[in-house]
């Protein structure tokens, strides 16, 4: 189980190892992509494609609303209803 | 049959380093194809690393020098050197797959005269940053490659929405983009070379297709002929000056019905159902 604490634990290591910030402290679920971090188009998609290897999900590029961005808190729980999703449907089919 | 790879380059000395080197690992035989880099008066040592992988690589490389005069002049003075019966056009940001030429060759084994355009599969990659990790992506590549690739999407705009077009024979030369399609190289004596009157960003490939497509030049695709774009940031100009100027330029060439309507379908005023309907009422009219 994929607890929303998980998923933000992998964003802190995404954006300091992939996205290489220098973040001056941890990452919370208050903190704002677009403005705190200078989230451009390039970097919104790099994490996505993280996301996508590191949980084997698939998003597209449709569901990417710009309010998903506005905060971790919204990321993460866009992100862990796609594991939710996942794993239901991982369930069902078996 | 010999193909032409021609890449027109401008200062991406990293990325066209990729390019090369997949080049360099290609399935068909290293014989069957030569590469044309038109260095496009790069300012960032792309000649001597282009230079690197002719001393030191059995690629047959041909790099040529021209002072910057944009993409569509470069591809031309690609064109008037290249030996192959077949031309694909590539970037300088868009490495290949070790398939890549033969996937695009095959298709034209049953054509002899050639009549054929083939339109490969564009997927993209998101380094934020690439010259950082330069290094790094290029071992990757060279030993694990599948690392690479199962990063990729598919291009959001261009593949998964416009791929339809492909069934629409009244619009498919919107397809044709030079990022990854190869042509025969006879082709370029019946329609002319690319329009050096486009400057900037855009559409000098998409008019080059509507003059094939009007010669009556079949348009195949081939989702087994994949490149990777490693995608970058565009600057306001290419997304707003370069666009609206090389609108109107195509409309003052092609001023007749179907280019209002692809202007106002780039515009997103219409939808690409709407565009393709408008314009085969008006052939069959």
């Amino acid at each position: 189980m994929v607890t929303q604490e998980d998923i933000l634990q992998e964003m802190n290591i995404i954006f300091k190892e992939k996205l290489m910030l220098n973040l001056e402290k941890q990452l919370t679920f208050e903190t704002d992509l677009i403005n705190d971090l200078g989230l451009d188009s390039i970097m919104s998609l790099e994490l996505i494609v993280e996301i996508e290897v590191k949980y084997g999900l698939e998003i597209d590029e449709n569901e990417l609303k710009s309010s998903i961005f506005s905060n971790l808190g919204n990321f993460v729980n866009f992100i862990a209803v796609k594991i939710q999703q996942k794993d239901l449907l991982g369930y069902v089919t078996k | 049959m010999f193909v032409s790879v021609i890449i027109p380059s401008y200062n991406k000395k990293n990325r066209l380093q990729l390019v090369l080197q997949t080049l360099k690992q290609q399935d068909c035989g290293i014989e069957n194809f030569e590469v044309i880099v038109v260095n496009d008066g790069s300012t960032d040592n792309t000649g001597d690393m282009v230079m690197f992988f002719q001393n030191n690589t059995s690629l047959n490389l041909t790099q040529i020098h021209q002072p910057n005069k944009g993409r569509a002049a470069a591809r031309n003075a690609g064109i008037k050197a290249a030996k192959g019966e077949i031309l694909l056009f590539l970037d300088d940001d868009r490495f290949v797959r070790e398939n890549f030429i033969s996937e695009h060759l095959h298709l034209f084994l049953n054509r002899p005269d050639k009549n054929l355009v083939v339109l490969g599969k564009r997927m993209c990659l998101f380094f934020s940053r690439f010259d950082e990790i330069f290094d790094e992506i290029q071992q990757l590549l060279l030993n694990y490659p599948e690392e690479v690739f199962k990063r990729a999407r598919e291009e959001h705009y261009y593949w998964k929405k416009v791929k339809s077009v492909i069934e629409m024979p009244a619009i498919s030369w919107m397809l044709f983009t030079t990022g990854n399609v190869s042509m025969g190289a006879n082709l370029f004596e019946k329609v002319g070379l690319f329009n050096e009157g486009f400057q900037g960003w855009g559409y000098e490939d998409t008019e080059l297709g509507y003059r094939l497509w009007k010669e009556g030049i079949p348009f195949v695709s081939n989702e087994a002929a994949v490149n990777y774009h490693l995608e970058h940031l565009r600057s306001r100009q290419e997304l707003g000056d370069d666009i609206i100027r090389n609108q109107a330029f195509m409309l003052k060439i092609h001023p007749e019905f179907p280019m209002e309507y692809f202007k106002r379908f780039c515009n997103g005023e219409i939808n690409l159902e709407e565009f393709n309907i408008i314009v085969k009422s008006s052939i069959l009219s």
